[in-house]
């Protein structure tokens, strides 16, 4: 059996609102292993955005482990976390979050940014990215320039381009059409397959789940 | 790159931006100028020349001395001229144009002013009548004077109508030294005094003596000072420049006002600027959660925020600088046309624009501090949750 990429050991997780706690995750424990496609299916407030944001370390559990590729995550500095963060972690969002005043390749250079690549290896990297999300002849366009799906496809070769290990993705076609939302879907099942790459998708969409290996139903904060 | 995407940002809000630009270089025309003001003030007893001094009354310059101090000063050793002048006061017209109109003896006044420019035959129709005054050409050219015209004045320290002939238009070689005062002969007003006002007459209000050597002036003085201990009049000498400087600092509390003033309106600049940042921030709060995830440190993200606010506040004090050179010459034009006795000179200290973009890049970085906190301080989950 192969070790777990992603192993997440009893974790415990609530909120709190006007100092009433809402717990959102409960003793939750889940394993996942490398290049594989997850998918955390659930209505909404079952706790799957929860999971994604405690496994990039956006918050800490108040109970519990989660280990990415070793590290414990929650034991991790915000400087630790932000460098750790950025090799190892691919983010790709239900409103594809690009800059606005970026063109589609300075959007995806900007995680490059934080490396010592040279301008000429950043701007092949780049090429590299948006060529394999089929977007290589839309470098220099601004998102307003672009379709909904193209953005996505963009924020895509963002989550990418520092050949992070695991990408965690929230939501991806919650704002597309079907058939952009099928191309991203076929898109993410090709990184998977091809490039090896661990996906996490969170969706409450049973379509877009079924694209997975593996789905995970949660509910109330559990898995069932 | 980032730099490039710091100057995109600044277009995201071209109104916001440039309003905050332009009020921004209204302020630093402002500090310009004010600042301007104050050198100014202070300038006209940098630039007097080192070999000579002033003799006035020890209590104050409102006192007078006896004009037979003359001589006694005339023999103190290192004293090379000498000579003397009043303060004749009076209003011209309605008393709305002021000018400094100076009582002084002809001769030595000019002989030991080389700076006051005179034609040979102006000088001569001057020192010739005794009713007849001389002009400076800016005072000339604002009241419409010329040679022969007459100038009626009504007398204030020396009572009475008087009237006295322009024999000249003098010009100045000195930037220091203005060109809106009137001089006329101290003679012909005693000789009024000393049939209207005996007490008063055979009196001035200070000598000015000239030193064979400058680096003797401290002796020098203090022989002058010595020769009048315990009479009636005590004198205290000083030089030119301690003099002016004196004269400069009895309105101490306007120039002071006008100086915390000057460093007011920067507290201003520094609230805009602030402010502007403030809202950018907040707007672009979930754009900063982005470039959390991206793995962007609190380094990254202060170049961006602290990069748009200096560009913001350096921008607006360029064009500040720029708008200040043609704002400085109109500006400077009416002082030194309206109280050319106080500002001989308004020129923009050479270093105004090292300054300017000192005082930008600071106001720039203080002005985003307080923002990028707030920023650094919001976690990443709650930033993402953010619509701007």
């Amino acid at each position: 059996m192969a070790t777990s990429i992603i192993d997440i050991q009893k974790v415990s997780h609530s909120y709190f609102r006007d100092d009433i706690e809402i717990p959102v995750l409960k003793q939750l424990t889940l394993n996942i292993e490398p290049a594989s496609f997850v998918a955390l299916l659930g209505p909404s407030g079952s706790g799957k955005t929860t999971i994604l944001n405690l496994m990039a370390g956006f918050d800490r559990p108040m109970h519990g482990r989660i280990s990415i590729n070793q590290i414990n995550v929650s034991q991790l500095s915000e400087r630790q976390l932000a460098r750790w963060r950025a090799k190892a972690i691919g983010f790709i969002f239900q409103f594809y979050n690009l800059i606005p005043v970026l063109t589609a390749a300075e959007n995806v250079e900007l995680p490059l940014l934080l490396t010592s690549l040279s301008r000429a290896q950043r701007a092949k990297h780049v090429a590299t990215a948006l060529r394999l999300v089929g977007l290589g002849d839309r470098m220099t366009h601004y998102p307003r320039q672009l379709s909904g799906g193209q953005e996505q496809r963009v924020a895509i070769a963002r989550a990418i381009v520092m050949d992070p290990a695991i990408l965690l993705a929230d939501e991806p076609t919650g704002n597309l059409d079907s058939e952009a939302a099928e191309e991203i879907m076929i898109l993410l099942q090709r990184l998977n397959a091809e490039q090896g790459k661990t996906i996490v998708l969170v969706t409450h969409d049973l379509e877009a789940a079924q694209r997975a290996t593996t789905i995970c139903k949660l509910q109330k904060g559990r898995l069932v | 790159m980032l730099l490039r995407y710091v100057i995109r940002n600044l277009a995201r809000h071209p109104l916001r931006a440039t309003l905050t630009i332009l009020a921004m270089s209204i302020i630093i025309l402002a500090f310009g100028l004010l600042r301007t003001t104050v050198a100014s003030w202070y300038a006209d007893s940098l630039g007097t020349p080192p070999d000579r001094l002033r003799t006035r009354h020890a209590v104050s310059i409102s006192f007078q001395l006896p004009v037979i101090y003359q001589q006694r000063i005339a023999s103190v050793p290192g004293v090379a001229g000498i000579s003397y002048a009043n303060w004749f006061g009076g209003r011209w017209k309605d008393g709305k144009a002021f000018f400094p109109r100076y009582a002084v003896e002809p001769v030595s006044y000019l002989e030991l002013h080389p700076e006051i420019q005179l034609s040979p035959s102006q000088r001569e129709a001057f020192l010739r009548d005794r009713r007849a005054c001389i002009v400076g050409r800016k005072l000339a050219d604002k009241l419409g004077w010329d040679v022969g015209d007459i100038v009626r004045l009504q007398g204030s320290l020396y009572p009475g109508d008087w009237e006295f002939t322009i024999r000249g238009i003098y010009s100045t070689t000195s930037p220091t030294t203005d060109e809106g005062s009137l001089y006329l002969h101290w003679v012909a007003i005693d000789e009024q005094r000393r049939i209207e006002d005996r007490d008063r007459a055979g009196t001035v209000g200070w000598f000015v003596i000239r030193m064979a050597n400058p680096e003797q002036a401290a002796q020098i003085s203090e022989a002058i000072d010595r020769t009048f201990t315990n009479s009636m009049a005590e004198t205290r000498t000083e030089t030119e420049q301690a003099f002016r400087a004196n004269m400069a600092t009895m309105s101490g509390a306007v120039i002071r006002a006008i100086e915390i003033m000057s460093f007011l309106i920067l507290g201003i600049s520094l609230l805009i600027v602030a402010n502007a940042m403030a809202m950018t921030v907040r707007e672009r709060h979930h754009e900063y959660g982005i470039l959390k995830t991206l793995g962007f440190r609190a380094s990254h993200l202060g170049f961006l925020i602290f990069g748009e606010s200096v560009c913001l506040a350096l921008f607006g004090g360029i064009l500040g600088v720029v708008l200040t050179y043609p704002a400085s010459k109109g500006f400077g034009m009416f002082l030194t046309s309206n109280f050319g006795g106080f500002f001989a000179t308004f020129e923009l200290p050479v270093q105004l624009p090292v300054l300017v973009i000192l005082i930008s890049v600071g106001i720039g970085l203080l002005g985003a501090v307080i923002p990028f906190f707030l920023c650094l301080r919001s976690r990443i989950r709650d930033e993402l949750r953010h619509v701007g």
